[in-house]
């Protein structure tokens, strides 16, 4: 299932980089991100997902691995868990891009190619993608306000 | 038409039954210790398995046993119809999204349920395909690495796998030389065509129940084919078929989802590793990952003269097979043979492969291949009719067999008048127009011909009991059909007694003789005829009796109702039998025996009889959601004679109905793999408020069937002509060609936008 979202951010891709790779204020820009941890900075670390989607209370410990960034503009990283209670599992390779446009703004964009095995599957790719598209809106207004501060 | 029809009927027994609630169902079955089985399925479509660990699942209180492949090491662990190719359960390896892995045993359901949850699977992800085209493609993922054939397993003859690929059936016919005539036709149309995964929905899931004792197994089962289980069962358990018992009470629809063996071997095994009866009851939900519709990609090539003369056609067929072949060669060449039609076709090419893909298992359904065949080849009688200005029915007149003329020279000559059947229905729209007159619906027409796979091989038991009743016995699955009426029927016809005498037993193959199954149409007239024999047989027992009791001669004893008569004279069973036996107790049996050599051999040519049908809809649209409305539908088919009015017209309308869900609604989605629609509430089968107002079902008693009183099989035919029948209705009116199906409101609306883009 593949995804692309885009945001039009108010600052130059210089400046949005630093509040993007600040694991701690990022984390707190996503929904049902908890319990993140930076093993090496820009290439490992764990978090918690936590969801709540149809039916289904996800909670999905992940791995989530850089596979590599240019600074400031791209960072490519796969995520992948299993949700405790359905055992659905969870694989993600994102792609983020950070690219200047004219009066000092930037535009980001999140493609993201999403494998879901298990019972969240049964749900159907429409509730997901809806969830997805929900989560990245409360993302950009809370990254937003993030970056009102700097 | 035939006396019978018109003779009083009493109401079907097992409707009494049903509406009381009293009828046995395979879920309803309680074996003393039986246990509960639940399921634990692959969640991806593709991939190893490197361990199983069901330590915590054994831990939960109530947990019994937990199956996985490790424990079928011992057994012959594969099985298929066709080929070989299907585990009892994944042994190291999961090739589609819902394949079982662990069958946990519990005390009751819910334990079973929960103690899922706690197996652990670890899977190795491989790359997956889940169309059938791009599994033909070089660089595709490969399913099965070795395929093993099975000939004459359960139908005649042997899949023709290409080894190394994809594919495990390919299919090639051929007669004259269609390319000379395409050259000489003055004009060639060349369509492809797509019909999705369909489910089968019937109302009652698959339940089996499996106990092994004495050295033995016996199942409850909900299969349509008894004594292809047994084998299967056989084969898997290494037991002799003559310690294998299945029995088959009634079961709540089937429509070939229960044909052949679905879920049989793995409840067995669940049984035969925890040593005690398991049930196993799967949900809708289940049912929709264990079988489903072939889909297929079908193109259709048609060299026609300006005045709509068929002079050659090509057909290439690609099946989507899913992740074990089942039965799906057969649906193959079925789909094949069901896209000529009913037409003088001089020249001809079939060409069919089923592959193997990361889904469902295909399986038969409701006449195989047929839908998918009739959808493309009718479509494009509609399109050919409109580019040479030929009216689509006349087109269809112009080009249409008559009784006696072949398909093809290796089939049976076709068996009906489809000309008249044709013509019955434009009648009987006509008479709906006149009754209710509508000028706004669009009207579209399609006929169907298919050649029921019938194997020739059935028997009967039927025991006259001294007081006159009748037990028949036989291994004939009432599914919701009829079938147990219809030996009921036959047998009180055949031996001229009351219907209220003659009962009618619950399959079961350690007391009914051989039967190749219920399917394709076939057990009307197969058992029909057995009954036949049995009645033969049973009257010349009587005779031989009363010309040894009663001194008179045997050739003129017959049976009368509770007894028989000679001349004037006429004894009740009961005088007779007592005479025999010298007490007053007794019976006698019948056995009633067809093979291929029965009936001097005319039963050996295929098919046994043609399944055809003709099919007319008057259709609405609204042109801004693109919502199609079927308001008026006419079915005809020639069944040859009616055995019961209301169940032959419930059989008709069923399928019809079944045709319109495959037409507007039905298709099993896969995305990334997953099937993402497979439950009740995503999948959209017709209600009553999409039924057509005006349904009109015409049956034909030509008499002509090879059943008695020229009985017919029905019950499939009414299923082809649907959906190519409304889309032409929508090409007729607003010249939209939709070749996808199902014809849901996004796509006709989209088909219109594109229309009026481009006019």
């Amino acid at each position: 299932m593949e995804f692309r979202m885009e945001a039009a951010l108010p600052h130059p891709p210089q400046r949005v980089w630093p509040v993007m790779v600040d694991i701690a204020r990022i984390a707190s820009c996503i929904p049902g991100c908890e319990q993140v941890e930076e093993r090496k900075r820009l290439a490992d670390y764990t978090a918690v997902m936590k969801q709540k989607i149809g039916p289904f209370k996800l909670e999905v410990p992940a791995q989530i691995t850089v596979e590599e960034h240019q600074e400031p503009n791209l960072v490519r990283a796969r995520a992948s868990g299993r949700d405790k209670f359905t055992r659905t599992t969870l694989d993600v390779a994102l792609k983020v891009t950070l690219m200047p446009v004219d009066g000092g703004m930037c535009q980001l964009a999140v493609e993201a190619d999403l494998q879901v095995a298990g019972r969240l599957a049964t749900l159907g790719h429409s509730v997901i993608k809806k969830r997805a598209e929900e989560n990245f809106a409360e993302f950009e207004r809370r990254f937003l306000a993030e970056l009102e501060a700097i | 038409m035939s006396e019978a029809s018109h003779r009083a009927q009493p109401p079907r027994r097992d409707f009494f039954e049903k509406v009381t609630g009293s009828a046995e169902f395979i879920s309803d079955v309680v074996v003393p210790g039986m246990l509960q089985g639940r399921i634990l399925r692959s969640t991806i479509p593709h991939g190893r398995i490197r361990n199983v660990d069901v330590s915590a699942a054994l831990a939960l209180p109530g947990v019994e046993a937990v199956l996985t492949g490790e424990d079928i090491a011992g057994l012959n662990n594969h099985w298929g119809l066709f080929l070989n190719d299907r585990p009892v359960i994944a042994i190291d390896r999961v090739r589609y999204v819902g394949e079982p892995v662990a069958v946990v045993v519990a005390v009751d359901e819910r334990t079973a349920e929960d103690a899922l949850d706690l197996i652990d699977v670890d899977y190795e992800t491989l790359p997956f395909v889940t169309d059938a085209v791009e599994a033909m493609a070089e660089d595709a993922p490969v399913l099965h690495e070795k395929s093993e054939t099975l000939k004459d397993f359960y139908f005649k003859g042997e899949a023709k796998p290409v080894p190394g690929t994809n594919i495990f059936q390919k299919y090639e016919y051929a007669h004259g030389d269609v390319e000379r005539a395409f050259a000489d036709a003055g004009r060639v149309f060349e369509d492809t065509f797509s019909f999705p995964m369909i489910f089968h929905y019937a109302m009652e899931p698959h339940c089996v129940v499996a106990s092994f004792a004495d050295g033995g197994l016996t199942l409850w089962s909900c299969g349509q084919a008894p004594t292809a289980i047994q084998k299967v069962l056989s084969r898997v358990f290494d037991l002799p078929l003559a310690k294998i018992r299945i029995i088959t009470p009634y079961v709540g629809g089937g429509f070939g989802g229960k044909a052949s063996v679905k879920i049989d071997p793995l409840v067995a095994a669940a049984a035969w590793k925890v040593g005690r009866p398991v049930r196993i009851c799967l949900s809708i939900s289940e049912s929709m990952l264990t079988c489903r519709r072939l889909s297929a990609s079908i193109t259709v090539r048609t060299g026609v003269r300006a005045d709509g003369t068929i002079l050659g056609k090509a057909v290439r067929v690609v099946m989507n097979g899913g992740a074990y072949a089942d039965t799906g060669p057969a649906v193959a060449i079925k789909a094949a043979n069901r896209a000529i039609g009913p037409y003088h076709v001089p020249n001809l090419k079939l060409e069919a492969y089923a592959v193997y893909t990361n889904t469902v298992p295909g399986a038969a359904f409701r006449s195989i291949g047929g839908p998918q065949a009739v959808w493309a080849s009718e479509s494009q009688m509609d399109i050919i009719a409109g580019a040479l200005g030929i009216d689509p029915v006349e087109l269809r007149y112009r080009n249409m067999l008559k009784p006696g003329e072949t398909v093809r020279p290796d089939l049976r000559p076709i068996d009906v008048d489809m000309a008249e059947a044709l013509g019955q229905a434009s009648q009987a729209m006509s008479r709906l127009d006149a009754a209710g007159p509508d000028a706004g619906l669009m009207k579209g027409v399609a006929v169907g011909a298919s050649d029921p796979g019938i194997m020739a091989v059935a028997a009967v038991l039927v025991r006259l009991k001294i007081d006159g009743s009748v037990l028949v016995i036989s291994n004939s699955v009432e599914i919701g059909q009829g079938i147990r009426e219809v030996l009921r029927t036959f047998a009180a016809e055949l031996l001229n007694q009351p219907a209220e005498a003659v009962y009618v037993m619950t399959p079961d193959t350690a007391l009914a003789p051989f039967d190749w199954g219920t399917g394709a149409s076939r057990s009307s007239v197969m058992m029909g005829m057995a009954i036949e024999d049995a009645a033969i047989d049973i009257r010349r027992q009587l005779a031989d009796m009363a010309a040894a009791a009663f001194g008179v001669a045997a050739e003129t004893v017959s049976l009368c109702p509770g007894g028989i008569v000679a001349g004037d004279r006429q004894w009740p069973f009961a005088e007779l039998l007592h005479a025999h036996y010298g007490i007053d107790s007794g019976e006698v049996i019948g056995i009633g025996r067809i093979s291929p050599h029965s009936r001097d051999g005319r039963l050996m040519q295929a098919p046994l009889f043609w399944e055809t049908a003709a099919g007319m809809c008057g259709v609405e649209l609204d042109e801004e959601t693109g919502e199609v409305r079927v308001r008026r539908y006419v079915s005809v088919a020639d069944v040859g004679r009616v055995l019961n009015r209301a169940s032959a017209e419930g059989q008709d309308e069923g399928a019809a109905i079944q045709g319109l869900g495959h037409a507007l609604s039905e298709e099993l989605v896969y995305e990334d793999g997953q099937p993402v629609n497979a439950s009740m509430i995503d999948y959209h089968v017709p209600t009553i408020d999409e039924v057509p107002e005006d349904f009109l079902t015409v049956l034909i008693e030509s008499g002509t069937g090879p059943g008695p009183g020229g009985a017919r099989g029905m019950g499939e035919g009414a299923i082809l002509p649907v959906a190519p029948a409304i889309a032409n209705a929508l090409a007729s009116r607003h010249g939209i060609r939709i070749r996808d199906l199902p014809l849901t409101p996004e796509r006709v609306w989209r088909a219109l936008q594109e229309k009026k883009a481009k006019p």
